[in-house]
């Protein structure tokens, strides 16, 4: 049975007690968060989530002679390799890539031997994000964020940012006005709700855009296909609070490294990490209810390998950077409640590398992957895993197909069910994994 | 009123035939170019005032063939009688707008460009390195060196020409010296340095006295500047005429001699006192060929001798440092029309016209409407200065690394150096001269450095190109991967699901290295390899392991990388793909499939299917040309029905509730790319607004407003803080990114209508300081083309609003819904009424206001 198949025989009724759709018991949270993140370019998961420390079947894993292990807070030598990194008291066995988030262990939901079937950079990142392959070179589903932004989001000023997330707005069943902000820095978003000393003020501006929205709605109404202009007045609506209020010093990227100093640029990673300040004050002052972000250069087929375990560990030293501002934070409209009580965060990427090492000392491509939950709503651990030899998905459960690994589309399914949407509004694959959750 | 359609005098002639198509293809061309002229005739003589969607239609074609919206005189031509929309469609096709619209749906695909730190090309052989020392009078002076070097002299062998003890100064690994200077002696200078004029500060480099020097002048000139670190001496002051370089670098010989230095040096041997690195070891191409002649052209020269420096005026070099090259960047309009110039390092210098290059070949090609499929069959090229000495004398230098031991010690090139124009010298940015045969191995884009960066593997190569040309895809839906030892993917459960087609597509780049254009002759690396033959293909090493995949290794030989897809492929290379690629019946449907989705807006559907087929026909038929392609597709019924997707005044579309949670947002919703299907829902053929290309956007304010570079508007208004980057609006207009590979956004979002906005309101104030407040004469005034009236009633308001309205939306404002001049009066009213008095005067305000709203009216931002 395909997995398309069992979702319409949940949709129908037929499925056992066992499988009964977890959103029908759960509200709609209009008040949690969601960030997003992306590592881009495919992750070395022996390095942190998957760690393999022994030479074996394909497997040749990090060591002094392939890795820089300067500066790699939880590196301890073993044989030719590393030492796995555990702690008393926990069955977590993690990669020395780590970083700072070990000190998190207990709060981490880590999904391993996800089966991708691609090595494709745009499939594997569409995949990873919608749940679907892509067709025709584009992406063919909504991307989570824009699933969450569209069911939860829509009251936010701003529903869905994506600075080099890779966000697709694609497909029924949408609010228009989760319609992401696609932008390459977050620069790009509040320079262009500047505006300089012209001899126009704030009500000539509120005048213009209550006119052009008026302008949008009236061409919206006669028009065949109104959707576009639609949210053309929505846009337009939504600019006066953006461009009136202190919204553009509050995040210019001085003012954001002013407040968030624990977030540096300076590092491998660079400007990128910038959006996570960025999504915390978002967060804090309650305006979007999905960020996503991308960070890059992940993808290490040479000699750039030997830095992987490093940039790992910043990227996860920015994670645990924001849950602590998460934890230290109240919810901006829930009392007695901590930011990190409501927020979310889902970490991915569009594949992991080889287990072997080619002739230039790097990674290539390879169809197997971990991701990272960190959320109040899932049940922290490790769930999935690989074979031993290879590193490729090994089936671990039974699903309505039979028994398999983890896909994408069962994590993003899982994912969404956890804040009560249900997936087969916009997901055509993917079971709820519910041994996932809380 | 008649419409254009009605009157059938824009004609569809290819699809109304499309249903009778006889089976001869040429026939066909021939129908579409008969029934083209009579129309074209037709509408000489049979137009009256055009109707809305006629307007709209104009504005598609003037976006889509002009790169810009049309402009107020366009327009008044267009509505004149007699107007001949078929002769201005031809001077559109023949245009450089229309090039760069068909390169635009190409490079979307292709996506030529790379991330900003990646593959910088620092080969040591042609980076020289910068460095400081003090001169025997005291004062500092530039030192420029290569690292590894082979110096007679084992004390600075492999290092910069002075020892620390000489100079006090250290020279680490990257960055400015350390320590405290002291001065070098003259003899000592003298005997190890050599002033030289380089290329980067004198145009006339080559010759035996240069002397016409790097100046402001430049930028015209040639289209570049230096930075000022590269202009001057040290002190900042005092401009720099030459400069010094170490004696081995200064060579200019072509040929020297292999040296081998007999010295036996061990990883384990200690650092000799002042050295940073240990003493070069002889290579086994050193040893073994020592006293023989090598080229200086290549990196076993650099390695390998004493006598190959950087050649006459530094030509075989390029300067390192942090900041060398004022370059210009963000391009999106072209690289003479930049938005930003930055002082970048060399290392991005190449890579900037590397780019370029992809894009002056897709212009030729589309430009001068050659076969389309010369994209991949194409000996030719088209470089500029930059890039002929690239070709000539740099491209060498990433040969042949550990290649030597298995023979291979000069690069058998991509782009024979012999076929680079001799006279196209460096610092030529601005002169591109096309070269009609690269080479045998040449084969359209896929063997140009871009390419092979951007996809540094085989796989990648022949993927990129499979989609791109063919429309089709490789994905594994369902394919379940098992732990298998089968180490062919095309095999292998699971992964020949796709592999069975990729690996022999991929077989045709084994013999160009992966994240390199090294050629790998047949001569030194035959597909089978008796030299690498291995019983314990795990222990193989060095250029074996390299060159030679151990999965497919025995004893008798070992087998060429990437060549097992298919050993035939690898000999054919890529002109074998080249020419597989191009006889597939899917690559005329595929280029039509490309351009019709790029020109219409949406996916083709299984109703376009036989007027698909038909252009197909066509298109073989026409020798694979292009323009005919796009004439008939924008003479087509499917072409003008876009007009339909902002309504007509008297519309009534279908009920919408806009905002509500959850509600369908109507079939295919324009999320997807131009040119890609919209998933999720039923392809459509309705047409559907989106918003206008970024690039057609920007070229639309820059006209608006007076025929404005990017850079003059950045000047122009720098003092009222209008402006500060580019770069803040660029990143908000939905450009794609080839960078990151971020697709182009085709829907608008809130940060792209407040980007529009702010545009829109600084140049609008500017407009109205220029035109209103300055009152220049009429035919100076670039927006505010009228005489306004002192608190204008309501018809007085309508004449100047008029002008605006055909500027912005590109129709007359008699044709907009009947209360738009009265809403628009209201805001005028309401705006003068506020400002009494200032810098401007309450009209000249109020107008102000009323142009920042039509630039950003949604039928200005939407097509």
């Amino acid at each position: 049975m395909r997995r398309r198949d069992a979702l319409r025989l949940l949709a129908g009724g037929a499925a056992a007690a066992a499988l009964r759709p977890t959103w029908s018991a759960a509200q709609a949270q209009p008040d949690d968060f969601f960030l997003f993140i992306h590592a881009g370019g495919g992750w070395d998961v022996t390095l942190w989530a998957d760690p393999r420390n022994q030479r074996r079947g394909l497997i040749e894993p990090a060591s002094p002679g392939n890795t820089d292990t300067g500066g790699l807070e939880h590196w301890k030598p073993a044989g030719d390799s590393f030492e796995i990194v555990t702690a008393a008291g926990s069955s977590l066995a993690l990669g020395p890539a780590i970083g700072k988030l070990f000190d998190l262990r207990d709060r981490l939901t880590i999904i391993n031997g996800i089966a991708m079937n691609t090595v494709s950079h745009e499939d594997g990142t569409s995949y990873s994000t919608t749940g679907r392959h892509r067709s025709g070179g584009a992406p063919v589903a909504a991307s989570v964020d824009v699933v969450i932004a569209s069911e939860l989001g829509t009251a936010q000023l701003m529903p869905d940012i994506a600075v080099r997330w890779p966000s697709a707005f694609t497909g029924d069943g949408l609010d228009r006005r989760s319609v992401p902000l696609r932008v390459g820095t977050v620069d790009a978003i509040t320079r262009s709700f500047e505006r300089g000393a012209g001899p126009l003020d704030a009500p000539d501006r509120d005048a213009i855009t209550a006119l052009l929205t008026h302008q949008a709605r009236g061409l919206a109404r006669r028009a065949a296909q109104p959707d576009a202009l639609d949210q053309l007045a929505s846009q337009h609506q939504a600019l006066p609070p953006l461009i009136g209020g202190d919204f553009t010093r509050a995040f210019s990227p001085r003012q954001l490294q002013v407040a968030y100093p624990e977030f540096d640029t300076h590092g491998l990673l660079g400007d990128p990490v910038m959006a996570a300040p960025f999504a915390l004050e978002a967060f804090r002052r309650n305006i979007a209810r999905c960020v996503g972000f991308g960070v890059g250069w992940f993808d290490t087929h040479t000699a750039n390998q030997r830095e992987h375990a490093r940039r790992l560990q910043e990227l996860f030293g920015v994670i645990a950077a924001i849950v602590r501002r998460l934890d230290a934070t109240p919810h901006p409209t829930r009392h007695a409640t901590r930011l990190s009580e409501r927020t979310h965060l889902l970490v991915v990427s569009e594949f992991c590398r080889t287990p072997q090492l080619n002739p230039a000392g790097g990674r290539d491509h390879y169809p197997n992957n971990s991701a990272l939950v960190i959320s109040p709503r899932f049940r922290p651990g490790v769930h999935g895993k690989t074979d031993p030899d290879q590193l490729l998905p090994v089936g671990v459960r039974r699903f309505a197909d039979g028994v398999r690994p983890i896909a994408p589309p069962d994590l993003l399914a899982t994912f969404v069910a956890a804040f009560g949407i249900d997936p087969r509004r916009h997901l055509r694959d993917g079971e709820v994994v519910r041994e996932l959750l809380a | 009123m008649r419409a254009i359609d009605r009157e059938g005098t824009f004609p569809s002639p290819l699809s109304r035939r499309s249903r009778d198509i006889h089976p001869s293809a040429r026939r066909v061309a021939r129908v579409v170019s008969v029934v083209a002229i009579a129309v074209a005739a037709l509408s000489r003589e049979a137009r009256a005032e055009p109707a809305l969607a006629d307007y709209r239609t104009f504005r598609h074609l003037a976006i889509d063939l002009l790169g810009r919206p049309p402009t107020r005189a366009e327009l008044a031509a267009f509505a004149r009688s007699g107007f001949d929309l078929g002769r201005w469609i031809d001077a559109g096709l023949a245009g450089p707008g229309y090039a760069e619209r068909i390169r635009r749906i190409y490079t979307d695909l292709l996506k030529l460009d790379l991330p900003e730190g990646a593959n910088p090309f620092t080969p040591p052989s042609v980076v020289l390195r910068w460095t400081r020392i003090q001169g025997p009078d005291g004062r500092m002076i530039d030192l420029y060196f290569r690292d590894a070097q082979r110096r007679k002299l084992p004390a600075i062998d492999g290092q910069v020409c002075f020892t620390p003890a000489e100079t006090g100064l250290e020279v680490g690994p990257d960055g400015p010296p350390t320590g405290t200077p002291k001065p070098v002696a003259r003899a000592l200078l003298d005997e190890r340095t050599v002033v030289v004029k380089p290329w980067w500060l004198y145009a006339d480099h080559r010759d035996r006295d240069p002397r016409d020097r790097a100046g402001p002048d430049w930028l015209r000139r040639f289209g570049y500047e230096l930075a000022w670190s590269l202009f001057t001496e040290p002190d900042g002051k005092t401009p720099m005429t030459a400069i010094r370089v170490c004696r081995e670098e200064a060579q200019i010989a072509d040929t020297g001699r292999v040296y081998a230095s007999g010295r036996v040096v061990q990883k384990s041997d200690p650092l000799l006192p002042g050295r940073r690195t240990r003493l070069p070891a002889d290579t086994a191409f050193a040893r073994a060929n020592a006293g023989r002649p090598v080229s200086c052209l290549g990196a076993p020269g650099f390695e390998s001798s004493l006598d190959c420096g950087c050649g006459v005026g530094l030509e075989r070099c390029l300067p390192a440092g942090p900041a060398g090259f004022v370059q210009p960047w963000l391009v999106p309009l072209g690289v003479d029309q930049p938005f930003e110039r930055a002082a970048r390092p060399a290392a991005l210098w190449m890579r900037t016209w590397w780019s370029q290059e992809a894009i002056h070949f897709l212009d030729r090609i589309f430009g001068d409407d050659r076969d389309v499929r010369e994209l991949l069959t194409s000996p030719a090229t088209t470089i500029n200065g930059p890039l002929a000495q690239f070709y000539r004398f740099l491209a060498g230098a990433t040969c042949c690394g550990d290649g030597a031991e298995l023979g291979y010690r000069e690069a058998e090139p991509l782009f024979d150096p012999a076929a680079v124009p001799a006279n196209l010298l460096p610092h030529q940015v601005s002169t591109w001269a096309t070269v009609d045969d690269r080479g045998p191995h040449a084969a359209g884009v896929m063997t140009m450095p871009i390419f092979l960066l951007k996809y540094p593997t085989r796989r990648q190569r022949a993927h990129a190109i499979y989609s791109a040309l063919l429309c089709r895809d490789f994905v594994a839906e369902t394919a379940r991967l098992q732990p298998s030892d089968e180490p062919d993917l095309a095999r292998r459960p699971g992964c020949a699901t796709c592999h069975r087609r990729l690996e022999p597509l991929a077989a045709y780049f084994a013999r160009i290295r992966e994240s390199d254009w090294t050629y790998l002759p047949a001569a030194q690396f035959p597909v089978a390899q008796p030299r690498c033959a291995s019983g314990d293909p795990a222990r193989m090493a060095g250029a074996c392991r390299t060159f030679y995949d151990p999965a497919f290794t025995d004893a008798r030989s070992a087998e060429l990388r990437g060549a097992h897809g298919d050993p035939a492929h690898a000999e054919a290379g890529p002109r074998g793909l080249a020419a597989e690629i191009t006889a597939s019946p899917l690559f005329a449907s595929c280029v039509v499939q490309n351009v019709a989705q790029g020109l219409l807006g949406r996916a083709l559907t299984p109703d376009d299917e036989a007027w698909k087929a038909g252009l197909s026909r066509a298109l073989v038929a026409s020798g694979y040309r292009v323009r005919p392609l796009v004439r008939a597709i924008v003479m087509s019924p499917r072409y003008r029905d876009r007009a339909g997707a902002l309504p007509e005044p008297g519309a009534s579309g279908t009920p919408s509730a806009p905002g509500t949670p959850g509600a369908p947002s109507g079939p295919g919703a324009p999320s997807a790319p131009p040119g890609h299907p919209v998933a999720g829902a039923a392809p459509s053929t309705a047409p559907r607004a989106q918003v206008v290309p970024a690039e057609a956007m920007l070229r639309a304010y820059l006209t608006w407003f007076g025929g404005l570079s990017p850079e003059q508007v950045v000047q122009r208004a720098h003092g009222d803080h209008r402006f500060d980057a580019w770069s803040y609006y660029l990143a908000a207009l939905g450009l794609p990114d080839y960078h990151v590979d971020a697709p182009r956004i085709s829907q608008s979002s809130t940060v792209m209508v407040a980007a529009l906005g702010r545009l829109g309101e600084a140049l609008c104030a500017y407009a109205a300081e220029h035109d209103l407040h300055d009152h220049p004469p009429l035919p100076a005034r670039a927006v505010f083309a009228f005489e306004p009236a002192a608190g204008p009633t309501r018809d007085q308001f309508a004449i100047g609003f008029d002008v605006l309205h055909q500027t912005f939306l590109g129709y007359p404002a008699r044709l907009a819904p009947a209360d738009r001049v009265d809403r628009f009066h209201a805001l005028y009213r309401q705006v003068a009424a506020r400002h009494p008095s200032g810098r401007l005067t309450s009209d000249e305000t109020a107008w102000a206001a009323v142009c920042t709203a039509l630039v950003q009216h949604p039928e200005a931002e939407l097509y």
